[in-house]
C-alpha cells in the first residue's frame, strides 16, 4: 500500500513538473486536465419500533466528504492518449490534512495503430451482448424520480456503470472492414481482461477473452458471432482445478422499411459450457438460449411496438452476463446495526438506491444472491437461466415531447421445475409515464413529472400445499422537478417497494447447483420519500440541498420496524 | 470485391442502434459492443497551479538553559515547528465559467536522513469546491469541502485582526513575497498592516456556506453549516457548527442579526452534548466621518457539568474624527458576561476551561488561545471581562505613531491565575518544544507552548478556602508604535518600535499600575531596523527587552521567597535578500538571554539562526 501511495505521489509530481507552463491552456494537443470534484455532508437520523429500549446505538449518524478526481490526459502523438486519474478524497471533519486519502482512480493507455485498429490498455469500460458479457440494471425496474436519480448518478460514476458495461482491467481492440461494392462492413472487436491473479497457492490465473465479429450489410442487415470465454490458466497455481465458461452466441437484426414503418427482426441465439477441469466433483453444465423479437416502429422513433420470445436453458451459465451490481448481503453504510440486541439492519430501498457501497465493480464465477423483491422473475437480467416465455415491449412520445410512455409485460416460466414437476409462473409489468408540463403550458422554464411502476408475481400451484408459491411485489416512484427560478429545482419524490407472498429460494454449491430449498416469506414495505432543491450551475453542476426520509415495514420477520430521516447537501461538478 | 480498411472511429457509430427506450438494454444489436464510453472526456475549462518552495533550518544552542533543552544545547531543525510544508503546490480548475474547485498538495522532507521512509506528503487545506449564481434579484455564493476561510461577525466567527501592532522581523509561513525586499517593510510603514493571505482575520471552517447578495432593498445574507477546527473531528457523530447573518443596508449603514452554534457530543451514544450558542446584532452607523458601530447579543454555553444560561456581549466602538480632536480616536466598550463562549469568534475563553477543548480528545491542550486571566493586547477580548479601549494614530512628519490603551475589570472571580506572554523571545522558545502543543511544561510547569509562541501562568495567593480569588481582578494595557522612514547614508531605512506597558491589579485604576500594588507588571520593548542595502538586499536588525515583576499575592519561589522579577533581552540581525523574481532568501541570527531573578531554574541564554528560502510561482 505504501508503495503504491508513493508511486501515485511520484506519478503526481513527475505529471505536474513536467506542465510546460503552469497555467493550464485546456485542449491543448498534448496534455488537458479532466476530472471533477464533489462534496457531500450527510446527517441522518434513525428511529427504531422495539420494545425493548436501545441503549447501545448511537441514532444519530454524520459524515460527508470533499473529493477531487483529477484526471491527466497525455497525448504523446495524435494517435496515442494516456489517462492517469487521481482521486484525492477529504473527510468531513478532518482539517489541516487529517482524514485524507489518495487513490488511483483510472489508468489506460489507448491509441489506434497505424491508423486502423482502435487499442485500450488497462482500466476499460466493456460490453458485449446481454448473453455474453452484459452489466444488467435488473434490480431497478423503475424510473428513479430526479430527487433520487441525483445520488444513482452519483452511484454508477463511482462504479464506472456506463450504461451496461462492467469496468475492467486488461486490453481492448477493434477495427473495421468495409466492401464498398455491395456496401458491406466487417466489424472486429476482442478484448482480454484479467479477472484476478494468482496468489500462488489454490487461485489460478484467471482471464476473460471475448470477441466479436459483425458483418453489416447495406445496413439493413446485421450478423454477428460473439465469443466469451472466461478460463483459469494452467499451471499458475498449486492446484490442477481450473474454472471455465465459454459461450457462444449469434446475433443478428434484420430492418426492413415497409409503408413508412420500420420493421425489425432481431434476436440472439448460443449455448454456454460451465465446468471446473480437474474437479471430480464439478458437473458440467451446458445449455443454451433463444432470444428473438419483432419490432415495429415509425421511423422517427416516436413509437414503436415489440413482441420477443425468450428461452434460456436451466443449465445456461454465462457469468459475465449474470453477475450483479447489487450486493444484497453488504452492510449499509451507516446504522450497520440497530436495536438492543446489535441486530444487523436489514437493507431498505434508500440503500438499494443511493448506497455506493452496495454495488459490485466486477464480475463473479459464481451466481450471487438477489433480493426476490426487486426482481423475482429476470434476478439476472435478460441472462437469467431456467426462463421461457413471451414478451411484449411498447413505447410513445408525443410529438412535441410533451408526454412520453413506456409499457412492458413479459408473461415467463420455468422451464425445469426446481425440486418439483410444477413450474413456476412469471409475470412482469413495467410502464414509465414522463410528462413535460413546462412544455405544455409554454413555459420557458422545465416543469416535469414522472411516473413509474413495476408489478411482478411469481406463481406455483401444486397439490402439495409446502410447493404452492405465490409471490407478489409492487415497487413505484414518482418524482417532480419545477424550476421555479432560472436553473433553480424544486425537486420531490416518492418511491415505495412492497412484497408479499412465500418462495422456495434455491441454496446452490460452489457450482451453481441446487442443493436446497430455503423458504422465504415475506410481507415487507419500503418506502422513501425526498424533497429538496438542486442548483444547476452548468450541465453537470449542481448543488442539492435533499431531505430524504425512509420508512421499513416488515411484518413476517422478527426485524423491529425504522424509519431514517437524512439531510444531504451535495455539490457535484463532473464530466 | 474491393475490401479496404476504415477508420475504426467511423465504424463504431455504423452499427445500427434502434434501441428501445427502456432503462434494460436487452436486445442484443441496441447497443455496440466494445470500448465505452465512446465520447473523450472533456477537459476543464481552465487549471492552474501555483504555490511555494519553502525551505528553513533553524540551529539554536543554549549556553544556559531549561533542563530539558539543556540535555541537547545544541540543537539542528529542518523544517517548521507548525509543520508547514516545503512545497505546497495550489491545483484549481473549472469546468463550468461560475464554478471552480480547488485543493492543495503539500510535500515535506524533514531531512532527518531516512529518505523516503521520512518523507511526508498530504493536502494542508483540503479539498474547496465554490459556484456562484446570478439572480435576476441578487446573486448566490456557494462554498463547500473545506478549509475554507471565512469570516462572519466579530462575536460569531471571525478571528482577532489586531492593530497591526506587531514586529516584523520574525517572518511568518504565510508571509507573501513583495514585489521587491524592502516592499515588506514599505508596506507595513505605509498601511500599517502586512499583505496578507486569505485569511487574515477569518476562521477556517468546513462544510457548506450559502452566501447571498445583491438582493433587493439592500438585503444579504449567509448560512452555514459544518465544522470548526477546535469543534468538529472525523467521529460519525453529529458534532457540528451552524450559523449565519441576514444583513441590510450598505457599508455605510447597515444593522444584520447573526448567529453561531456548536454542538458536541462527548460519547458515542449521543447521551452527553456540550456546546454553545451566539446570537447577535450588529450595526454601522456612518456620517461626517463619524462612525458608530458594534456587535451585542446573547450566548451561552452548555454541557453536563455546566449550564448558567445565557451571558451577554456586548462591543461598541465609535470613531470620532480627526477634526474634532486633532487626532482619530477610537472609542470601544465592550462587555463579555463569563457565561459567553465562542471558540471562533475573536474573543478568548477564560472562564470554562472543558470549553477550551479541542476535540482532540487531549483536555489539556490548548491550540490557540490561553486560558485564565490573561494579560491581552489591546485589542484582544476575552469573555468574563468589561472594559474600554482607545486607538489612535497620527503623524509627524516621516513619523508615525499610533497607540492604544485598555482599561479593562473582570466580571466575576473566577480564576487564580494569570497568564501573560514574552514576546521578545516568543518565537524561539516556543521552538524549544518541537511538533506538539505541551502545557505546563518548563522548569517550574507553568509555561504552555500554543501556535508560534509560549504563554506564562502564574498563581494567585489571595484566594480564599474554596480556591476562589478574594479580589476582583482589573487590566491596563498601554501600546505605543512609532514607524519611522528616513535616508541614512543616501539609503532608505525604516527604525519601528514598539512598546507595551501593562499591569493586573485588585484595585481600578486609569493608568497601568507601575508599583508593587499589581499583581503583575510588564513592559515589553522592541525596537527594529531595516535598512536597503541595494535593490535586493535588506539588512535587517532587531533588539528587544521585556521586563516583568510580580507582587507577594503570587506564588513566590520556595528558595528565595520571592515572587517572579523577569528579565529578557534579544538582539537579533540578518538579511533579506532577493535572489530573483518571486525567490529571497531570509537569514536572521538572535542572541537571547533571559532569567528570573527569584526562581533561578527559570533562565536560558544562547543563540539561534534560521535560513529560510521561500520561492513562489
Amino acid at each position: 500500500m505504501k508503495h503504491n501511495t508513493t508511486n501515485i505521489v511520484k506519478y503526481t509530481i513527475c505529471l505536474l513538473f513536467g506542465l510546460p507552463g503552469l497555467i493550464l491552456a485546456q485542449n491543448t494537443s498534448r496534455f488537458s486536465v479532466t476530472g471533477g470534484a464533489r462534496s457531500l455532508l450527510s446527517n441522518a437520523e434513525i428511529k427504531v419500533a422495539d420494545s425493548v429500549p436501545d441503549e447501545v446505538t448511537a441514532k444519530k449518524n454524520a459524515g460527508g466528504y470533499a473529493l477531487m478526481d483529477l484526471g491527466f490526459n497525455i497525448r504523446p502523438n495524435a494517435n496515442t492518449e494516456i489517462m492517469g486519474m487521481i482521486r484525492i478524497n477529504n473527510r468531513f471533519g478532518g482539517f489541516w490534512g487529517a482524514g485524507v486519502t489518495f487513490d488511483v482512480r483510472q489508468l489506460w493507455l489507448k491509441g489506434i495503430i497505424a491508423d486502423r485498429v482502435r487499442y485500450q490498455l488497462g482500466d476499460i469500460n466493456l460490453k458485449q451482448t446481454p448473453f455474453t458479457f452484459w452489466n444488467h440494471d435488473e434490480d431497478n425496474r423503475i424510473q428513479l424520480p430526479a430527487v433520487f436519480g441525483l445520488q444513482r448518478d452519483i452511484v454508477n460514476y463511482e462504479t464506472f456503470y456506463v450504461p451496461n458495461t462492467w469496468r475492467q482491467q486488461g486490453a481492448a481492440m477493434n477495427f473495421g472492414l468495409e466492401s464498398g461494392k455491395i456496401k458491406s462492413e466487417w466489424n472486429f472487436h476482442s478484448y482480454l481482461n484479467r479477472l484476478n491473479a494468482t496468489n500462488f497457492g489454490n487461485l489460478p490465473e484467471r482471464l476473460h477473452f471475448g470477441s466479436t465479429a459483425n458483418w453489416v450489410f447495406q445496413k439493413n442487415l446485421s450478423v454477428a458471432y460473439n465469443h466469451s470465454r472466461i478460463f483459469d490458466v494452467k499451471e499458475t497455481a498449486l492446484s490442477n482445478i481450473r474454472f471455465e465458461n465459454t459461450v457462444n452466441t449469434a446475433s443478428w437484426e434484420y430492418n426492413q422499411s415497409l409503408k413508412g414503418r420500420l420493421l425489425t427482426l432481431g434476436g440472439e441465439a448460443g449455448n454456454s459450457s460451465y465446468r471446473w477441469l480437474q474437479d471430480t466433483s464439478s458437473p458440467h453444465l451446458q445449455d443454451f438460449f433463444v432470444h428473438a423479437f419483432l419490432r415495429v416502429g415509425n421511423k422517427d422513433k416516436r413509437w414503436s411496438v415489440e413482441g420477443g420470445y425468450l428461452n434460456v436453458g436451466p443449465d445456461f451459465r454465462s457469468v459475465a452476463a449474470q453477475s450483479k451490481r447489487l450486493d444484497v448481503g453488504a452492510q449499509p453504510q451507516f446504522f450497520n446495526r440497530y436495536t438492543q440486541l446489535q441486530t444487523d439492519r436489514p437493507l431498505n430501498l434508500l440503500d438499494y438506491t443511493t448506497n455506493a457501497a452496495l454495488f459490485r465493480n466486477g464480475i463473479s464465477t459464481r451466481l450471487q444472491a438477489y433480493n426476490p423483491l426487486l426482481n423475482n422473475v429476470l434476478p439476472y437480467g435478460m441472462a437469467t437461466f431456467n426462463r421461457k416465455g413471451l414478451y411484449v415491449k411498447s413505447k410513445w412520445q408525443q410529438a412535441k415531447n410533451i408526454v412520453a410512455a413506456e409499457v412492458q409485460h413479459h408473461s415467463l416460466s420455468e422451464i425445469l421445475g426446481q425440486g418439483t414437476a410444477e413450474l413456476k409462473k412469471f409475470r412482469i409489468t413495467q410502464a414509465h409515464l414522463n410528462w413535460d408540463i413546462g412544455k405544455m403550458l409554454g413555459y420557458k422554464k422545465q416543469w416535469k413529472m414522472q411516473v413509474s411502476a413495476c408489478q411482478q408475481q411469481t406463481h406455483r400451484s401444486s397439490e402439495r400445499t409446502y410447493e404452492v408459491i405465490e409471490l407478489n411485489s409492487l415497487q413505484m416512484g414518482a418524482g417532480m422537478e419545477a424550476e421555479i427560478m432560472s436553473n433553480i429545482d424544486i425537486l420531490a419524490g416518492y418511491t415505495l417497494l412492497h412484497g408479499k407472498g412465500n418462495d422456495l429460494m434455491s441454496a446452490r454449491d460452489a457450482y451453481t447447483e441446487v442443493t436446497d430449498f430455503t423458504g422465504y416469506s415475506v410481507n415487507q414495505q419500503h418506502e422513501a420519500a425526498a424533497a429538496g432543491f438542486r442548483m444547476r450551475f452548468g450541465q453537470k453542476t449542481y448543488l442539492s440541498l435533499l431531505y430524504q426520509r425512509m420508512n421499513f415495514r416488515n411484518l413476517v420477520q422478527p426485524f423491529p420496524n425504522y424509519s431514517i430521516g437524512q439531510f444531504q447537501a451535495i455539490y457535484n461538478m463532473t464530466f | 470485391m474491393r475490401v479496404t480498411l476504415i477508420k475504426t472511429y467511423l465504424l463504431l457509430p455504423l452499427i445500427a442502434c434502434i434501441g428501445s427506450g427502456f432503462s434494460q438494454d436487452t436486445n442484443s444489436l441496441a447497443s455496440t459492443p466494445g470500448i465505452y464510453p465512446k465520447s473523450p472526456a472533456a477537459a476543464f475549462q481552465r487549471f492552474q497551479v501555483s504555490g511555494y518552495y519553502r525551505f528553513i533550518t533553524n540551529v539554536r544552542h543554549l549556553q544556559e538553559g531549561y533542563t530539558d533543552q539543556m540535555k541537547t544545547p545544541f540543537n539542528i531543525f529542518v523544517g517548521d515547528d507548525s509543520q508547514i510544508p516545503q512545497l505546497l503546490l495550489n491545483l484549481g480548475g473549472s469546468v463550468a465559467p461560475n464554478t471552480r474547485f480547488y485543493t492543495d498538495f503539500y510535500l515535506w522532507s524533514p531531512m532527518m536522513g531516512g529518505g523516503m521512509a521520512e518523507n511526508v506528503k498530504g493536502l494542508n487545506l483540503g479539498v474547496s469546491l465554490t459556484g456562484t449564481h446570478d439572480f435576476e434579484h441578487g446573486t448566490l455564493q456557494v462554498q463547500t469541502g473545506g478549509i475554507n476561510w471565512y469570516a462572519l461577525t466579530p462575536f460569531t466567527f471571525h478571528s482577532n485582526p489586531g492593530f497591526n501592532r506587531f514586529s516584523v522581523f520574525e517572518r511568518n509561513p504565510w508571509d507573501p513575497m513583495t514585489r521587491n525586499a524592502m516592499d515588506r517593510y514599505q508596506t507595513f510603514y505605509q498601511t500599517g498592516a502586512m499583505n496578507q493571505d486569505t485569511r487574515w482575520g477569518r476562521q477556517a471552517f468546513q462544510g457548506i456556506i450559502l452566501e447571498a447578495s445583491n438582493l433587493p432593498n439592500g438585503f444579504s445574507g449567509t448560512m452555514m453549516f459544518g465544522k470548526t477546527q477546535l469543534n468538529g473531528g472525523m467521529a460519525p457523530l453529529p458534532n457540528q457548527s451552524f450559523g449565519g447573518k441576514v444583513k441590510n443596508g450598505n457599508d455605510n449603514r447597515f444593522v444584520s442579526i447573526n448567529t453561531f452554534n456548536n454542538q458536541t457530543w462527548s460519547d458515542s451514544l449521543l447521551s452527553s452534548r456540550m456546546g454553545f450558542a451566539m446570537h447577535t446584532l450588529e450595526f454601522t452607523w456612518k456620517k461626517n466621518g463619524w462612525k458608530l458601530y458594534g456587535e451585542t447579543g446573547m450566548g451561552k454555553y452548555y454541557s453536563k457539568m455546566y449550564n448558567k444560561g445565557w451571558g451577554e456581549a456586548v462591543s461598541l466602538k465609535l470613531d470620532i474624527p480627526r477634526k474634532i480632536l486633532a487626532l482619530p480616536l477610537q472609542i470601544h466598550y465592550f462587555r463579555i458576561s463569563p457565561r459567553v463562549i465562542n471558540n471562533s469568534s475573536v474573543f478568548w475563553n477564560s472562564s470554562i476551561l472543558e470549553g477550551n477543548n479541542t476535540g482532540a480528545g487531549n483536555e489539556s491542550q490548548l491550540v490557540l488561545a490561553p486560558f485564565s486571566s490573561s494579560m491581552v493586547p489591546v485589542g484582544q477580548l476575552t469573555n468574563n471581562r468589561t472594559g474600554i479601549e482607545l486607538n489612535t494614530e497620527t503623524s509627524v512628519g516621516p513619523l508615525k505613531i499610533n497607540a492604544g490603551y485598555t482599561v479593562a475589570k473582570e466580571l466575576e472571580r473566577i480564576a487564580t491565575q494569570i497568564t501573560y506572554a514574552h514576546p521578545v523571545n516568543n518565537l524561539a522558545v516556543s521552538r524549544f518544544w518541537r511538533w506538539s502543543f505541551p502545557s505546563g511544561v518548563g522548569p517550574y510547569s507553568n509555561l504552555t507552548k500554543v501556535y508560534r509562541g509560549v504563554f506564562e501562568t502564574i498563581d494567585l495567593l489571595d484566594v480564599d478556602a474554596q480556591d476562589k480569588p478574594l479580589k476582583d481582578k482589573y487590566f491596563n494595557t498601554a501600546e505605543l508604535q512609532m514607524k519611522y522612514k528616513m535616508r541614512f547614508l543616501g539609503k532608505e531605512l525604516f527604525v519601528n518600535y514598539l512598546g507595551t506597558y501593562a499591569s493586573v491589579q485588585q484595585f481600578p485604576s486609569a493608568f497601568t499600575v507601575l508599583t508593587e500594588k499589581a499583581y503583575l507588571r510588564t513592559y515589553y520593548h522592541q525596537l527594529e531596523a531595516y535598512l536597503r542595502l541595494s535593490q535586493n538586499l535588506v539588512w535587517c536588525n532587531y533588539a528587544g527587552a521585556e521586563r516583568i515583576v510580580a507582587n507577594y499575592d503570587t506564588r513566590t519561589d520556595a528558595i528565595s521567597r520571592r515572587p517572579k522579577n523577569q528579565e529578557g533581552y534579544a538582539i537579533a540581525t540578518g538579511f533579506d535578500i532577493e535572489m530573483s523574481k518571486g525567490a529571497g532568501l531570509y537569514i536572521r541570527q538572535r542572541k537571547m538571554q533571559y532569567r528570573d531573578r527569584s526562581f533561578s531554574k527559570d533562565r536560558y541564554k544562547g543563540w539561534e539562526t534560521t535560513v529560510e528560502l521561500k520561492i513562489f510561482f
